[in-house]
């Protein structure tokens, strides 16, 4: 097994007094495809948060490797889609670029929306987008960013299949160039290290 | 830096994307002016026109009451502020941006008005100016002072009532010296240590907010 870049010891959670973990342990290498999966209210977003850094009242331990900054490295897309209604598609895509100093990549932007054929929405404000067309826009981020960890909850929610298949061979691409994709999803998936909850 | 620009710049685009949203402030100012002048005018001696820079002081602090909830609450409904959180490298800067932001677009507006409708009604550009230097520092301070109670306050329902439950003591000495600042204007007194009192309280505040705010943000994501 590769050397683990984060591992979790015995993460647990307890939130108005309910136990929502308990006792999670794991290790994320590179080039690894996580499937954390579980019902509802199992605890699957609260860990994501735990390991994005967002929530930091846990017990346990979390130990990420030195040459890892989550701030850089690390790229979370939770339920919420992380975009601005009143701006469009493209000040949306510009400013995450921007935000995240990473303006060289703003040249393949075009590329992105052209491969998930949501081109023509480019000058659309969002609130007027599908919530299928919103969940689009904020997958191309992670893409458009290139962070080496893409921590997504539930991404594959929302996507027809033409646009899971695509997404999916993003995901592809990015863990055979030594990425990290930790997911949650109800059910347990094929091609995917399954973590349950 | 680039985080810092590229906040303030996105919240420029919102605004003007969003229409009215720059005005609603301004016509709350008015309203309140209005309402002070019709109510005042005849049973103030010594003219209506001696309080005006006051009344304009108050009504400033009461808009910008009446918005601070807004300061974090949009990007915390959108989801955009959970990836300012993680994907700063100081968090304190962005909280900074996120303010100034918020000062420049909703409350520097409020000013800009407040100094022409203090000229309009007083006719004197000494005193109207007075309330202007006095509005951009004191505003300055109630909105990094507002950042930390809005930060705290973000994941509670309905939290504006606590929001102004823990902003309004702390303006109080804002309120004292912005005020009396631009009464001594008036009077023909030396304004010196008002001004100088609020310059402290802009510094102390720009010291304190931003460590203040961040901490709060990460408080109400947790």
């Amino acid at each position: 097994m590769d050397k683990a870049i984060i591992s979790l010891e015995n993460v647990g959670l307890i939130k108005q007094d309910k136990q929502i973990l308990k006792d999670v342990s794991m290790q994320i290498s590179l080039g690894d495809k996580i499937n954390i999966y579980g019902g509802n209210g199992v605890g699957k977003t609260s860990l994501l948060k735990i390991i994005s850094g967002i929530t930091s009242q846990y017990s346990g331990e979390i130990n990420i490797v030195d040459s890892i900054s989550i701030s850089e490295d690390l790229f979370y897309i939770g339920h919420k889609y992380g975009l601005k209604n009143e701006l469009t598609v493209k000040e949306n895509l510009e400013f995450i670029v921007k935000f995240n100093n990473n303006q060289n990549s703003l040249k393949y932007l075009n590329d992105e929306l052209n491969y998930y054929e949501i081109h023509h929405a480019i000058d659309s404000k969002v609130k007027f987008l599908s919530h299928g067309q919103k969940k689009i826009i904020s997958l191309i981020q992670l893409t458009l960013l290139s962070t080496k960890i893409w921590v997504l909850d539930e991404p594959f929610t929302g996507l027809d299949e033409k646009m899971f298949d695509k997404f999916f061979k993003k995901i592809e691409e990015h863990v055979s160039n030594n990425g990290i994709v930790i997911s949650t999803s109800h059910n347990s998936k094929d091609n995917f290290i399954n973590f349950k909850l | 830096m680039n985080s810092f620009i590229s906040i303030i710049h996105r919240d420029m685009r919102v605004i003007i994307n969003s229409g009215n949203k720059i005005f609603m402030p301004i016509i709350y100012l008015l309203l309140i002016l209005t309402f002070f002048s019709i109510s005042l005018t005849n049973s103030i001696s010594g003219g209506y026109e001696r309080i005006v820079p006051q009344i304009i002081w108050l009504a400033c602090l009461l808009v910008s009451l009446i918005n601070m909830e807004t300061l974090f609450k949009e990007d915390f409904e959108d989801g955009t502020l959970e990836n300012i959180v993680i994907n700063s490298d100081a968090l304190e800067i962005n909280v900074l941006a996120k303010v100034l932001s918020y000062w420049l677009f909703t409350i520097a507006p409020l000013v800009i008005v407040g100094f022409i409708m203090n000229y309009l009604l007083t006719s004197d550009f000494n005193i109207s100016l007075v309330l202007f230097v006095s509005l951009i520092l004191g505003t300055l301070t109630i909105s990094l002072i507002g950042g930390i109670a809005a930060s705290l306050t973000l994941s509670i329902k309905g939290n504006n009532l606590l929001l102004s439950t823990i902003v309004l003591p702390m303006d109080v000495p804002i309120i004292i010296f912005g005020t009396s600042c631009v009464f001594n204007a008036t009077s023909g007194v030396s304004y010196d240590s008002e001004i100088l009192i609020l310059v402290m309280l802009l510094l102390l505040f720009l010291i304190i907010s931003p460590f203040a705010s961040a901490q709060g943000l990460r408080n109400s994501l947790d």
